[in-house]
């Protein structure tokens, strides 16, 4: 559901910032939506990566075995 | 190019909210500003009824009634689909997008008057039928399947502050016409830009009284809230072409689709619809929508226009 919801607003960003871009070209005050286009797909960006890197840095508090595993290259030996 | 001076009211009661400054309005004053921009609005549009009141306006009017009804089914789906949202709280949202604000018709106006942009005078007409179509429907795509809907009352949904004051300013108008309404109308045309500067201060509080609320909900309602009025000005523009609509027109048909309502909305659908979270439809019209068209929307909504009318005239 969050993601669904991320991507949408993403799209809506892209969507923004093309209008805004194209009015801007033919000569119409576009850059104000243009901005609020590059906000929008900032926002969504953060709300889906924010999350991801959560979930990723709570995964060897997850597998306490990858948190007290010994550094790379020891077990080779 | 200048901020116009409405705006600047409007950013300045947001802008002091943010920072903790403190703007009290006195009892009754909202009030009382909507009641005088509800009835000038009504009044100008009735003594330019009564001066060009003709067979078109019933097509132009059931097209408007069109767009009204349009509205609702466009944002329905997207809240359901994309967001996920429950049946009554897509529903309640759809509605506030389908019916419009005032506040933002009269933002319109005030700039189209300011730049000397002519309208179709009659165009108050078109707010007073574009208030209650789209609630109803609300209602509707709500209590379908058996979803809990209060029956819904015409009677208070008809007779609300806003088309009440409206119709009845466009009567009044339209009966005194020009010469008959000109000891009035001086009192409401010198005061309308004030009143609205007022009115916007007041808003702009209130918008930013609401942020938190827009954090708490976060980025998909930020995205609906921008992009739907972007959907419904575009529908409006469209038509009000296709209606051979002045310059103004088709800027005002576009804020109207764009804009939604505050007002009249949550008012009726808090009674029709009670397990309805409207906090997320108020939030979204007041403190996104709303701020969008008056500092964005209306003046792209008035440079397109104006592009459409100079190329393709």
């Amino acid at each position: 559901m969050q993601k669904q919801q991320r991507m949408f607003g993403l799209f809506c960003g892209a969507t923004v910032l093309g209008l805004g871009a194209a009015l801007a070209t033919v000569g119409i005050i576009g850059w104000a939506l243009a901005a609020v286009g590059a906000g929008l797909c900032l926002l969504n960006l953060a709300s889906l990566i924010v999350p991801m890197v959560k979930r990723a840095r709570a995964v060897p508090a997850r597998l306490p075995y990858l948190a007290n595993s010994a550094p790379a290259g020891e077990g080779a030996r | 190019m200048g901020i116009d001076i409405v705006v600047a009211f409007f950013l300045f009661g947001m802008a002091a909210t943010l920072i903790g400054g403190r703007i009290e309005f006195p009892r009754g004053l909202y009030q009382g500003l909507t009641l005088f921009l509800l009835l000038a609005i009504g009044l100008k549009g009735g003594v330019a009824l009564s001066e060009h009141a003709s067979a078109r306006l019933i097509p132009q009017a059931l097209v408007v009634l069109l767009l009204g009804l349009a509205l609702p089914f466009i944002a329905y789906p997207i809240l359901r689909k994309f967001g996920q949202w429950d049946r009554t709280d897509a529903a309640a949202t759809a509605a506030h997008y389908g019916s419009v604000s005032v506040g933002t018709f009269a933002v319109a106006v005030a700039l189209l008057e300011s730049r000397g942009v002519d309208y179709e005078a009659y165009f108050p007409l078109f707010v007073v039928l574009l208030e209650v179509p789209a609630i109803a429907l609300g209602i509707y795509l709500a209590s379908r399947r058996g979803a809990e809907a209060s029956a819904l009352n015409w009677r208070s949904l008809l007779l609300n502050q806003g088309c009440v004051l409206l119709l009845g300013g466009l009567l009044i108008g339209w009966l005194a016409g020009v010469e008959g309404s000109a000891k009035v109308m001086a009192m409401f045309e010198t005061a309308f830009h004030g009143a609205l500067a007022l009115f916007l201060l007041y808003m702009g509080r209130q918008a930013a009284r609401y942020f938190p609320e827009v954090v708490r909900n976060g980025a998909f309602l930020t995205s609906f809230a921008i992009v739907m009025p972007l959907i419904g000005a575009t529908v409006g523009g469209l038509l009000a072409v296709s209606m051979d609509f002045s310059t103004g027109g088709v800027a005002l048909l576009a804020t109207l689709g764009a804009s939604a309502s505050y007002i009249a909305a949550p008012a009726a659908l808090g009674v029709a619809l009670p397990k309805a979270n409207l906090s997320l439809p108020l939030t979204a019209s007041l403190a996104i929508t709303f701020p969008f068209n008056v500092l964005i929307g209306i003046p792209i909504y008035l440079s397109i226009a104006t592009y459409i009318h100079t190329q393709f005239a």
